[in-house]
């Protein structure tokens, strides 16, 4: 039995956040986990229903970014070749989120606003250098993904703000990602851990570019920079995994629960650091050249 | 005597297109005229002394009817063993989630705000938090057990916290470990289980001063009906148990819990009221299957055969008795597992926790059994140098042998079983562990089980013709995905040529539906099957002497051909008769009705009992057994272990629906899987910490998705209905087992605990298992 709510469904962004502002609402996006908290007895006296405001669900692109609108599901980009092939992290991530139901009806913009340190999109999202386009009646502001959180369940929306779209760097070539889930389960869970990389190479096979995250290892998804600093500017033969997988987990601070052990959690991240490096590294030696627009891609299925 | 063809063949299930199209009316489902909503406070400690339960301002809430609480029960106490529980707390609460006060109101919405303003006051006790704590009497859940009424099984002791004991005895124990060439000793546990059954309990209580009606998803409405009865005073015709469809079971809707909560609520609101539990009411406040300790010596001679077994265990059966003692006495009577032992002895434990119930779950303690006794075989294997396929097949069961409790067994498959199930795995081709080329570890493993079925026990059912030649089985075995629906259309069918989409099974009801003791214990197939066979024939002589009639001849001269449904005249050849046509042939009109009565029981083939050393010449009416083969491949940098295969054989006696027979078994695979690597209720002193289900891990789809290979194996059942034994606890039975054997296998080390989470893996298990007693 869901407790009592009044339901608002804005069809413009403007309209959505004077009424967030208003009534202090609860935004539903996919609902997937407002829904599920209103079940435990969460009550949420106002919900502002933006699943109809269009223009949020799109996914547009330039130059050099793609621009995810904030309601676009994780099922869209799991459905995608297109991301496959070359934005395999968030891909890896986004087709890990719940089950296909879930997929279907969780949103990229709900991932990132719930803000819990398990979401499966953010981390991924974090090694493109994801920025955050935040709507309000003021105008529109860009906030970086790592910046966006500031503790869990928290984030930096003001009381008319809403999030708008989300906007990644576009790679090069000899670019790729990888996202590694750590689960008891192969579906239907929450990562226990989980770790992202990305890499750019040049063509003499030195990593000119790389960008790594943490999942449920701190209070929320962070950047991790040790990796970062370690892999850049050296040469692919030049890394020592092990140093790596140490570095990986410098600035991780998972909790010791009932759930598992903080020395358990560190010793995964260690090992899938290891892995993810190896795997984003394999689909960067295969990436001859930068993905092409989206609008340019023939044979794949394109939004 | 050919058998029908019927039986043996695959049949579409009875209940399979109400339950995908959600036409199946679910206890949810149900409501009626008149009704009000229940709620329940749940105390939200786990031990405490109640000092005060303020319901004043519940009471006054718009909307509200009624507000009870223990004190206003009296002492009214229920239990399918012990009466130790009470309908709402009284004194004392006993675990997170007891029933503390009820209120019925006229909306879900009211019920549940009004809990709100219950005032409950409270001094908290000592948590009993584990086996230890029970044994070391610290604290004690009963301060007696002298004011419960006991019917039979239960044996508490007083001034502990233990519930009930049970003990086997055969041969000389000592004498036994005198006669061995190795000994190995060994602890092994299991961790709390949640049935998780999609549907969540549910029921409508319709109460007067003079009448009970219940609606309810229930397995065991007579059990049920009985409960109530001794509890609240009824006469057993007054009270009337209307069952709904049940979605899924697994032992969890066994015994009654909001059944015994709507009737006090009703009764007191006088009117009918309906109650509905949510998830975490599931997990904290129902039932769960008990965590257990074992603790195993074996002794056996350098030739390879078992010469002593000790078996000590301790159950944590939670707050009160529930099923406890015959999850205590199955599993006891299995602790020795399908061997030849000449001498053995078991010691095992009911303790009360301050935790939720420990009580019926899919099997009654036999998978746990032989979680432990399947473990330790491996290592005795180990400690002669035997292959453990080889080990078993020299010390199992077969017929003929004599089993620790003195019976001389009759059709026993577990050698065949164990044969079918390293073969079809590839026993003999595998190494005991290996590396594969991404350096994962394989290993192998096997296990086998046996267990009995409640006995002694009755049941009955009606087969009745409906005026257009249709059937209707009036049986309380209860259909909960089983398939027993769909099988006694099968045995009708089977008797009486009639084609099984003629032939319906009705709903069940106390007051109409005739006697069976419970749908537990592996036993409607068997059991019911026999009753509806005996009624069937019955049926047919009734079909004959009209028959009979209309064509002027004599009984005698009339025969039914079972396989084609017609009838022949052996006087005249031009006659002849479909059964399935019988309606519109005009032989049923004004007639006496078509209607006839099935019964059995088990009470003559039983032998009682030993009441000490539990002999006896013939415990239960069927054992059943079976074997599963495991390979697993582990990822030792990450702890995952990876189920590659798994191969079941499982002597089902005979096939009597062979599809439902193999997806019982897949259904058991998937549900042994979630046993042996994920599920477990985790407590902290006393309180649930994963009791949603994202963080208790069921099995998905995604993970059960691993290769099985099955096989029925018939070794006839000389008096089961076609040689029939039961199929839907066995296949539980072995697979965590199974897999345990085969992860030990593969890290060359013995994994003692289930589930066998990741971090065992990786890190060991020390500390985990050891027992502090």
């Amino acid at each position: 039995m869901l407790p009592r709510f009044d339901l608002y469904e804005p069809k413009t962004i403007a309209e959505a956040c004077a009424l967030k502002k208003e009534h202090n609402g609860r935004i539903l996006a996919g609902g997937t986990d407002v829904v599920i908290d209103m079940h435990g007895g969460k009550e949420f006296p106002v919900i502002i229903d933006i699943k109809g405001i269009e223009e949020l669900e799109t996914i547009t692109e330039d130059e050099n970014t793609i621009t995810f609108g904030a309601l676009t599901r994780h099922r869209t980009i799991e459905e995608s070749v297109f991301f496959k092939k070359y934005y395999s992290a968030l891909w890896d991530g986004c087709s890990q989120v719940g089950s296909v139901q879930i997929r279907h009806r969780g949103t990229l913009g709900g991932n990132i606003c719930n803000a819990v340190p398990s979401a499966d999109s953010i981390g991924p999202l974090q090694v493109f250098d994801a920025v955050c386009t935040v709507a309000s009646p003021e105008g529109d502001r860009e906030v970086a993904l790592k910046d966006f959180f500031i503790g869990p369940k928290k984030t930096i929306l003001g009381p008319d703000e809403i999030l708008k779209s989300i906007t990644i760097q576009k790679l090069k070539a000899r670019s790729g990602s990888c996202y590694i889930k750590y689960g008891r389960r192969k579906a239907m869970d929450l990562a226990l851990c989980g770790i992202s990389c990305m890499i750019e190479l040049d063509e003499n096979d030195t990593i000119v570019k790389s960008r790594w995250s943490l999942t449920t290892a701190a209070p929320t998804s962070i950047r991790n920079y040790p990796p970062e600093e370690y892999l850049t500017g050296r040469n692919i033969k030049d890394v020592d995994l092990d140093e790596l997988g140490k570095l990986a987990v410098k600035d991780a601070k998972p909790r010791s629960s009932w759930r598992s052990s903080a020395e358990f959690r560190i010793a995964l991240l260690d090992e899938m650091a290891k892995r993810a490096y190896q795997n984003a590294l394999s689909r960067a030696l295969e990436a001859k050249t930068a993905p092409p627009l989206m609008s340019e891609e023939t044979g794949f299925n394109v939004f | 005597m050919s058998i029908s063809p019927i039986i043996g063949t695959t049949v579409l299930r009875k209940d399979g297109k109400d339950k995908v199209t959600g036409h199946a009316k679910y206890g949810a489902d149900w409501n009626i005229s008149g009704q009000l909503y229940g709620a329940i406070f749940h105390s939200p400690v786990p031990h405490a002394k109640i000092l005060k339960i303020d319901t004043t301002k519940a009471k006054a809430y718009p909307g509200v009817r009624c507000v009870i609480t223990g004190a206003d029960i009296g002492n009214a106490r229920f239990g399918g063993f012990i009466a130790d529980q009470p309908f709402l707390a009284i004194g004392k609460v006993r675990y997170k989630g007891e029933p503390v006060a009820a209120i019925a109101a006229d909306t879900e919405r009211i019920a549940k705000e009004a809990l709100k303003l219950i005032e409950f006051e409270y001094e908290e006790l000592p948590v009993v938090d584990s086996i230890e704590d029970a044994i070391s009497c610290k604290g004690l859940v009963n301060e007696t057990w002298k004011d419960y009424t006991i019917f039979g099984m239960a044996h508490p002791v007083e001034g502990t916290n233990i519930m009930d004991r049970f003990e086997l005895i055969n041969g000389d124990i000592e004498e036994g470990f005198k006669q061995a060439d190795v000994i190995v000793e060994n602890e092994f546990r299991c961790g709390m289980l949640q049935h998780t059954v999609m549907e969540p309990h549910s029921a409508i209580g319709d109460v007067t001063d003079d009448e009970i009606t219940i609606y309810a998803p229930a397995q065991s409405p007579f059990s049920t009906r009985s409960m109530l009865h001794h509890a609240l005073g009824y006469p057993l015709n007054k009270i009337r148990i209307i069952c709904t469809e049940i979605g899924g079971g697994f032992g969890s809707k066994a015994e009654p819990k909001l059944e015994m909560l709507v009737a006090v609520l009703s009764k007191a609101a006088r009117r009918p009221v309906k109650l509905v539990y949510t998830r975490d009411e599931e997990f904290n406040a129902t039932f769960t299957r008990a965590s257990v300790l074992y603790k195993i010596k074996t002794g056996a001679t350098k030739d390879g055969k078992l010469c002593a077994q000790k078996v000590q265990v301790w159950w944590d059966t939670g707050a009160y008795g529930g099923f406890g003692p015959r999850v205590n006495y199955n599993a006891g009577y299995a602790s020795n597992g399908p061997y030849f032992i000449p001498n053995a002895y078991t010691d095992s434990y009911c303790m009360v926790t301050n935790h939720s119930l420990g009580s019926a779950y899919r099997g009654f303690g036999v998978s746990e059994a032989a979680q432990a006794y399947e473990m330790q075989m491996d290592e005795v294997a180990k400690a002669l140098n035997m292959d453990p396929v080889e080990f078993r097949l020299k010390n199992v069961l077969r017929d003929g042998s004599v089993s620790v409790t003195g019976e001389t067994m009759k059709s026993v498959g577990v050698a065949k079983c164990l044969e079918a199930a390293s073969k079809n795995l590839g026993w003999s081709e595998m190494p005991e562990r290996w590396v594969d080329e991404d350096g994962k570890l394989h290993g192998k493993g096997i296990a086998c089980f046996i267990k009995i079925s409640g006995t002694p026990s009755t049941t009955s059912c009606t087969v009745r013709m409906n005026e257009d030649g249709t059937l209707l089985i009036n049986s309380a075995s209860r259909e909960m995905g089983q398939g027993v629906r769909t099988v006694l259309t099968q045995f009708a069918s089977s008797v009486t040529g009639i084609s099984v989409d003629r032939i319906m099974v009705a709903q069940t009801d106390t007051s109409i539906t005739p006697y069976d003791k419970t749908t537990t214990s592996s036993r409607s197939t068997f059991h019911s099957g026999n009753a509806v066979l005996e009624a069937s024939h019955e049926l047919v002589r009734q079909v004959t002497e009209l028959v009979a009639k209309k064509w002027k001849c004599n009984f005698e001269d009339v025969h039914l051909d079972p396989e084609t449904g017609m009838f022949t005249c052996k006087t005249d050849d031009s006659l002849s008769l479909d059964i399935n046509k019988i309606g519109k042939s005009g032989i049923l009109k004004e007639e006496r009705p078509i209607i006839a009565v099935g019964k059995y029981g088990t009470k003559d083939i039983f032998d009682p009992v030993d009441e000490k050393t539990h002999a006896s010449k013939r415990p239960t009416i069927m054992w059943m057994m079976g074997a599963q083969a495991a390979e697993v491949a582990i990822d030792m940098k990450t702890g995952k272990v990876e189920v590659v295969h798994i191969s079941a054989a499982h002597d089902v006696g005979k096939a009597i629906n062979p599809l439902g027979c193999i997806q019982q078994v897949e259904g058991g695979l998937s549900m042994g899987y979630g046993h042996a690597l994920l599920e477990e209720m985790i407590y902290e002193n006393g309180h649930l910490k994963n009791g949603n289900m994202v963080d208790y891990k069921v099995p998905t789809f995604m993970d059960s998705d691993f290769k099985s290979s099955i096989e029925l194996v018939e070794v006839a059942h000389p008096e089961g209905p076609y040689g029939a034994k039961g199929i839907g606890e066995p296949v539980v039975a072995p697979t965590g087992a199974a897999i345990a054997n085969a992860v030990s296998a593969a890290l060359g080390r013995r994994i003692h605990s289930i589930p066998i989470k990741p971090e065992k893996i990786m890190f060991g298990e020390e500390g985990e298992y050891a027992s502090k007693i």
